[in-house]
This record gives C-alpha cells, structure tokens and sequence, in this order.
C-alpha cells in the first residue's frame, strides 16, 4: 500500500498497535502532507471534545416516563391481539369440524319441510356464516383499540 | 448476569450485546431505562451535531428511544448497541429534515462527494501544535459551518470514538465511503479554520 493512503487510514482510524503508532510517526515527521491531515483530525478532536452536549435532565426524565407509558400501552396491546388471535384460530377449527354436521342438519330440515335445495343451502350458508360474523364483530371491537394504542405511542 | 450488572457497564461486549438484544425482544422495561441512562448523552450530543437544533433534537430525542423500544427486536445483538441506536437516531431526524426542509442530510452529501477533493497546502498547517481555549472555539465554529454529513462523521469518530466499521453501520454505507467522507471532512474544515483565524 501507498504509505500516504496508508498513513492516511491510520489517522482516520486511529493507530492500533505500538508499530503503526511508531510507523505512523515516522511518517509524519518526513511528510509534509500527511502531518498536516493529522494535525486537522487533532483539531477537530479536540474542539470536538471541548463541547460536550448534555442532555438535559428534563427531557431524559420525560424520556423514562413516556417510554415506561408506552411499553405498558405495547403490552395491553399485545395482550389483547393475542387473545384475538386465540379466539380466531379456536373459532377455524370449530367451523372447521361442524361444517359437515351443519351440512347434515340443513339437509335433515330440507327433506322434513320439503324444501327446495335452494332453500336450505342458503339457510346452511347464514347458519355457518353466524360464527365467523360473532369473530369479525368482535375483533372490530379489539382492533381499534389496538390502533389507537399505537397511534398513542407517536408523540 | 442482571440488568443492573450489565448495563453498569462502559463498554459493550458480545455477550452483553446479546443480553441487550434479548431484553429489548422482551421489551423489558428497566433495560430500557438503564439503557437511556447510559447513552443519553451521547445519543443527544450526535443529534445536535447532526441536526444542528437543540429543540428537534429533544424531540427526535425521545422518539428515538420510542422507536428502540417498538423496533427493539431488530437488533440482533451481533454489533454495538450504540451503532445501531445512532442509526435510528440518524433514520429519524433524516426523516424530520426531509420533512421540514427539501435539503436532507444525503442531498447536502450528494452536493459536496462528488466535488474534487481541494488541494492540500504541502507545508505543516498549524495545527500540529497544542490547543488553547481560543483555539478551540474557532474550530468548533468551523464545524458548524461544515455540510451535515460531513459533521457527522467528524462527531461520530472523533468525539464518539467510534471505529470506522461501526460508523459505516450508523450511517449505511460503505467502509470506502466512510473514508473518503472523513477525509474530505478534514479537507473541508482546513480552509474554514483558515478563515476563522
């Protein structure tokens, strides 16, 4: 490597062992150039760290207490989301294995009023339509809840 | 190892990366409030450097810390905790910046990368010599006259201390890019220190 572009990623990445420190150095004393980017990195360094910024303790105090409100507010969510989730999934697997007995049962009535097919099929559909409409009421009554807990959380 | 324990900690180690990441995934509430405690300054000293605006940076302040606890299970623990956290820190007031001025932090770049790199007056600047207080203040001064992402850079490693690796993963991109931006950066204050005198 080119010893100013090597010269050159010491500097700006800080010398690491003695070696480079001392090759560094060296390097320095007989360039010109390169002593005087080293020289810019010290300035900058030092102004740098002559200025510390604080934070100020009102806002930091504002910071734990908004935060703590919020994971509270994310945990509520969660909570319920999840309970959703449950009864979503339980309400699947019901639907799921009383299909075929429903099928069965908007036949049976069919035949005993002498229906036509037309009839008791769309009867099966509102029937088994009836828990999934339960699910979505509910969960519309739990999402927005949801939302406004995440809208919360942007101040 | 507990919260306390390991957030009394100055310096990071992977373990204790891993032990961040685990409690930011539980959102645990005490880390975070350990972890607040430990970075603010830093944290809020990159904001005001990068946006130059004590009142935004209050601002994106806070909403930094928001957004570590509702991303928290992004970060993997495989890095500083610092980098990525001054990575949301940038994210967010990039954002703001956009939003506010047309100018972001990446145009300001874009306007200044692409220019030739001024030439450097050969003989020994003076600089090599030790600082004095008035010193100081002018190259502060300096700084602030600096295009944004040029200050960022100069804050993120010479007054964070940052390596270079963990520069490139606060502001995405390129170890390369990160150079030569540090380099030009140092170029650039030359001149305005020229003038400050």
């Amino acid at each position: 490597m080119n010893p100013h572009n090597r010269a050159r990623d010491l500097i700006l990445a800080g010398a690491g062992d003695d070696a480079q420190r001392s090759w560094l150095e060296q390097h320095l004393a007989d360039c010109p150039r390169c002593a005087s980017l080293a020289g810019l990195a010290s300035s900058a360094s030092g102004a740098l760290r002559a200025r510390p910024e604080l934070a100020p303790p009102a806002v930091v105090h504002a910071t734990h207490l908004l935060v703590r409100a919020r994971a509270l507010q994310l945990a509520e969510t969660r909570a319920r989301m999840r309970m959703l989730w449950i009864g979503m999934a339980i309400g699947i697997l019901v639907g799921i294995a009383t299909t075929p007995l429903l099928w069965i049962f908007a036949e049976w009535v069919g035949e005993t009023y002498a229906l036509p097919s037309l009839a008791w099929q769309a009867g099966f559909f509102v029937l088994w339509f009836i828990p999934a409409s339960f699910a979505a009421a509910i969960a519309l009554a739990v999402r927005p809840a949801a939302l406004e807990g995440r809208a919360g959380g942007n101040l | 190892m507990s919260t306390a324990a390991y957030c009394a900690a100055v310096t990071w180690t992977p373990t204790e990366n891993a032990e961040i990441a685990r409690g930011l995934r539980r959102r645990d509430p005490d880390l975070l409030d350990h972890l607040i405690e430990q970075y603010q300054h830093r944290l809020f000293r990159y904001l005001v450097h990068v946006t130059g605006d004590r009142q935004l940076s209050e601002d994106l302040f806070q909403e930094t810390w928001l957004r570590v606890l509702e991303r928290g299970r992004q970060y993997d623990g495989r890095h500083a905790f610092v980098a990525w956290l001054l990575g949301i820190a940038r994210n967010l007031a990039i954002d703001t910046v956009r939003r506010k001025r047309p100018a972001s932090l990446d145009e300001l770049l874009d306007s200044t990368e692409h220019e030739p790199l001024p030439v450097t007056d050969a003989a020994p600047g003076p600089f090599d010599r030790l600082f004095t207080a008035e010193q100081r203040l002018h190259v502060a001064g300096a700084l602030d006259h600096l295009p944004a992402a040029y200050r960022e850079v100069l804050v993120l490693r010479f007054q964070e201390e940052l390596p270079l690796e963990e520069i490139a993963r606060v502001v995405a991109a390129p170890l390369s890019t990160v150079k030569s931006r540090l380099y030009r950066a140092l170029e650039a204050l030359a001149p305005l220190l020229e003038d400050a005198r």
